[in-house]
């Protein structure tokens, strides 16, 4: 086994790179302050906005995707087709849940397109010019490298089982348990019927136990 | 807890129920039910137990720092201030509505009235230029064929055809296409931009 550094990086926090050229800095401000100065044009106020939730919304993409440049590639996507929605946002909301369901959104839509492909197997997650996270990427802040390295392998094996569901099974456990939507706000936010999101949730889950208790499928059982 | 909700040839509560109680979606009765079930049940609560560790597994899936900044490249993408994109689908109908007028354009500019000789002619030449280019079934018939009446006698069609058209059908026909055209399009650009929301 490869020996990592190990990191943790929290679920609000985020590394960002300088990027070649910075926009103007807005002054701190609440994300309402920031969504009404959006609404009204002003752009750098949307950047900011973009750096504040960019993280979260990575993270929604990349549960869905299963690999870095993808999820970029939908995280953008999802920033592009909020700032057209933007005007009907309701300033005094918060954002991050609106976001989350619109990258959920972006990314079954691009899975439709076939603008990128689901991977769904540990071939697909090494293929080249991939990007998965490795096991340095999940880890816990816990003591000892052993445990933390332990809870590392725990969590890639969770990601690998979330990304061998279909997309649309996908997007219901990303709904329910990492967004914590209610069934009915599921039915709306992929504008399906209630039985039907309840019953790809329920069958979701039992494929997901059905995975975590077994070997996940890989290109050598194919 | 009635019998539908139980499984009656194995004994068990239905998968979905199970889900639902996980979920804490039941009402205080059959929640009850369910689990006075369970507590005599150790195949259920086998199962509600899966499901909870699931549900603990699945929250302890911590979160992955996004290697670079996206928002420089996002306000890059952004369209221009001011400029409205629509779906490439509303454009296409929209394109397809101007290819229509100046179709209608070209049959209807011979059979003006005698006062626009002028515009008469010069669309009679352009109509009989058409007519060359297109294949005989393309050929539209007067407008008279459509609307047959008596009415004021408009200058005869480039096709050699004199076209009679009664005002009031004219106008009335004028008058619903407006309507229809300025509806139509409401609904057209309404539903654009409610995709462009989404």
């Amino acid at each position: 086994m490869t020996a990592f550094a190990l990191s943790w990086r929290g679920p609000a926090a985020r590394e960002t790179t300088e990027p070649e050229k910075a926009p103007r800095p807005v002054p701190l401000c609440t994300d309402a302050e920031l969504i009404r100065r959006a609404q009204q044009g002003d752009r750098p106020a949307f950047g900011e906005l973009i750096r504040r939730y960019q993280g979260a919304v990575f993270n929604v993409t990349l549960r869905m995707t299963g690999n870095r440049p993808d999820a970029e590639d939908a995280a953008q996507e999802t920033f592009l087709r909020a700032f057209r929605a933007f005007d009907r946002f309701d300033p005094d909301q918060p954002p991050a849940p609106w976001l989350k369901r619109i990258a959920v959104n972006v990314c079954l839509n691009l899975f439709e397109a076939r603008r990128i492909r689901p991977a769904t197997t540990e071939s697909d997650l090494a293929r080249p010019g991939t990007d998965t996270p490795g096991l340095d990427h999940w880890s816990h802040p816990q003591p000892g490298p052993e445990q933390r390295l332990l809870h590392a392998e725990q969590a890639a094996q969770i990601h690998r089982a979330i990304l061998a569901l279909p997309p649309h099974y996908r997007a219901v456990i990303e709904l329910r348990h990492f967004q914590e939507l209610s069934y009915e706000e599921m039915a709306e936010t992929l504008e399906r019927s209630l039985p039907n999101v309840k019953s790809d949730l329920f069958r979701a889950r039992r494929q997901l136990r059905q995975l975590l208790a077994g070997p996940l499928p890989s290109a050598h059982e194919r | 807890m009635n019998s539908e909700k139980m499984d009656m040839a194995t004994g068990h509560l239905p998968e979905s129920l199970l889900n639902e109680y996980s979920d804490g979606r039941l009402d205080p009765e059959t929640q009850a039910a369910v689990e006075q079930h369970l507590a005599d049940c150790a195949g259920c609560q086998a199962q509600v137990n899966e499901m909870a560790a699931l549900f603990q597994t699945l929250n302890a899936l911590p979160e992955v720092a996004l290697p670079r900044d996206l928002s420089a490249q996002i306000l890059a993408d952004l369209p221009p201030a001011g400029l409205v994109r629509w779906p490439s689908w509303v454009r296409l109908v929209l394109a397809g509505q101007v290819a229509l007028v100046l179709v209608l354009l070209f049959w209807l500019w011979p059979q003006l009235s005698p006062g626009w000789t002028a515009l008469a002619d010069t669309g009679r030449v352009l109509s009989e230029s058409l007519a060359t280019l297109l294949p005989e079934p393309f050929i539209l018939p007067p407008l008279s064929d459509l609307l047959p009446g008596a009415g004021i006698t408009l200058f005869p069609a480039g096709f050699g055809m004199e076209a009679v058209l009664p005002v009031a059908q004219l106008a009335l026909l004028a008058g619903l296409a407006l309507v229809a055209w300025v509806v139509g399009n409401a609904l057209l650009l309404r539903r654009g931009r409610s995709l462009l929301e989404t």
